[in-house]
């Protein structure tokens, strides 16, 4: 496969993580600004598993999404009280003080004569666990492609088991949903938790890729990008996140007549999705005249 | 078959104003008590507070168990279910997918597909019932404000609720509405259910409930079989605006 095909289509399936973890927010009814922060934890987190530490590549993995899922269900305890633009808020804050402190975070070893680890605003080399195992591009294009689609099997399953229903319940009504029976405040925890397994996964994966990372890369753009992602699919269904990446990195950033003005046309496309279809192209309204028309 | 319920001194107050002030009532399984007074007078606090919506001083009993102390969910998961005043739908949702949404927090994650399919049938058999039945696969966005009251009281009867709060529910409805409304009622939900009705037209109070709390300012006013309630001057005086020596 072409190179620069497997590098766009590697890039898509790992910012469908983030997009993933966004719209899971979503759904649950709040906005997060802050899922690049999860994304870091993962990328930091398996980076130095891995680099450091010497752990298997699935165990780094591991540790990368329980790191992103734990320290989500952590934040989300005293926010998960909060709702909107405060909730909004609250998450952009966390994630700007992650990445200044990232900028602080020196951890460095020496691992075969060279010094490894991060090293604050320098960022965090050779993370090269891909390169040293021999593993070809395609082949780890193939293995981030599988995690996506194991993550959406377990979101299919979720849905399978009326626990994305009770999501959408605490999303759109928490009042009403309480009084059926759900625990709001659990649900609000449980979704941050798997919100941020899910971009913490993606982080790892990234970080295994790229072989090196630093803090500017988490900056409050990759957030509202992640967020923008659900908006413009779609937030009927887990597809919705996926259309909105290959839009904007599969359409926009790689064609490279647009690229150049892909943040015009990007601003464009969220402001008049916005204005037009408020929750995606792939909004509830839309699933449901499928799944009507799928019945008949 | 119905719960019991008994509350005891419940009193709430909002900053300054008192909300509910040393309310009792008991609730025998199976019957339906009316709840009446003007705007104001506490009665959607009195459900709220029972529901755990909102929180005050008093015990609550249900079934002889304590549950004034548990989170509105945990009071639901033991068998209290409501309508809203003004009726709240999951807008974002089918007509059918907002009656499992009653359900969901109730039933067991794993359960065989023909279990799944049986639950799904009895509820388009309700939403046929309350002639919902064609809008099942849509959103509820083209439903009429009558149509959105028969969905919330479908909801409630597939919530399977051993008390059944209704809050006005024929709120805004006309003279032939109400009386449907009111049909719909007597037949589906006020059969082996515990019901306490919040309701301004006296006519329908009468006919649907066993006995009648009349709330004024937070406080009991009278309470009793409704003929007997309903003839109090004091009471007509306070529903109706008689003069309380007519």
């Amino acid at each position: 496969m072409d190179p620069f095909l497997i590098s766009v289509l590697s890039n898509i399936c790992l910012f469908s993580f983030l997009a993933l973890s966004a719209w899971l927010l979503l759904i649950g009814g709040e906005i997060s600004f802050g899922q690049q922060a999860y994304f870091a934890f993962g990328a930091y987190g398996a980076g130095i598993a891995s680099a450091m530490w010497g752990w298997p590549f699935a165990l780094a993995l591991a540790w990368g999404t329980c790191l992103g899922a734990g320290i989500g269900a952590i934040v989300a305890w005293p926010a998960a009280r909060l709702s909107g633009v405060h909730y909004a808020i609250a998450t952009l804050a966390f994630a700007e003080l992650t990445r200044a402190c990232l900028n602080v975070f020196r951890y460095q070893r020496d691992i075969d004569g060279y010094l490894t680890g991060p090293d604050g605003t320098n960022g965090f080399r050779d993370i090269r666990w891909v390169y040293e195992t021999g593993i070809e591009a395609g082949t780890y294009l193939a293995i981030i492609a599988g995690l996506l689609l194991g993550v959406l099997a377990l979101i299919w399953l979720a849905a399978r088991l009326n626990l994305m229903a009770q999501l959408r319940m605490v999303g759109e009504d928490p009042i009403l949903a309480g009084m059926q029976g759900v625990h709001v405040l659990r649900w609000k925890i449980g979704a941050a938790a798997a919100a941020g397994g899910i971009a913490g996964l993606g982080g790892a994966l990234y970080a295994h890729l790229a072989t090196y990372v630093e803090p500017a890369q988490f900056s409050v753009m990759t957030g509202v990008h992640a967020v923008a992602y659900g908006l413009i699919g779609g937030l009927g269904t887990a597809i919705g996140p996926l259309l909105g990446v290959v839009i904007d990195i599969g359409l926009l950033e790689s064609l490279r007549a647009l690229a150049s003005y892909r943040m015009i046309v990007f601003g464009g496309l969220v402001a008049l999705i916005l204005i037009l279809r408020p929750r995606g192209f792939l909004d509830e309204t839309l699933i449901a005249k499928v799944r009507a028309w799928a019945r008949r | 078959m119905g719960a019991a319920l008994r509350v005891e001194n419940l009193t709430l107050h909002f900053g300054g104003v008192m909300a509910l002030d040393g309310v009792n009532l008991s609730l025998a399984p199976g019957t339906v008590l009316g709840l009446a007074g003007p705007n104001g007078s506490g009665k959607s606090t009195l459900v709220n507070t029972l529901t755990g919506h909102t929180r005050g001083g008093g015990a609550i009993f249900l079934d002889d168990r304590r549950i004034e102390h548990l989170p509105p969910a945990d009071r639901a998961r033991l068998g209290v279910a409501r309508t809203f005043q003004t009726p709240r739908i999951y807008r974002r949702m089918t007509v059918l997918e907002n009656l499992k949404a009653a359900r969901h927090a109730h039933l067991p994650l794993l359960r065989p597909r023909a279990t799944r399919r049986h639950e799904e049938d009895a509820m388009r058999a309700a939403l046929a019932q309350y002639g919902l039945g064609d809008h099942a696969e849509r959103l509820p966005d083209g439903l009429t404000p009558f149509q959105l009251r028969l969905l919330e009281l479908a909801r409630a009867e597939i919530s399977e609720a051993r008390l059944l709060l209704l809050d006005e529910p024929a709120a805004g409805a006309t003279e032939e509405e109400a009386g449907k409304l009111g049909d719909m009622i007597a037949r589906r939900l006020l059969p082996s259910r515990s019901v306490i009705l919040i309701e301004h037209r006296m006519d329908l109070l009468a006919r649907l409930c066993s006995e009648i709390l009349v709330l004024q300012a937070g406080r009991t006013l009278a309470h009793g079989a409704a003929r007997h309630v309903f003839s109090q001057p004091s009471v007509r005086a306070c529903l109706l605006g008689e003069p309380a020596h007519a």
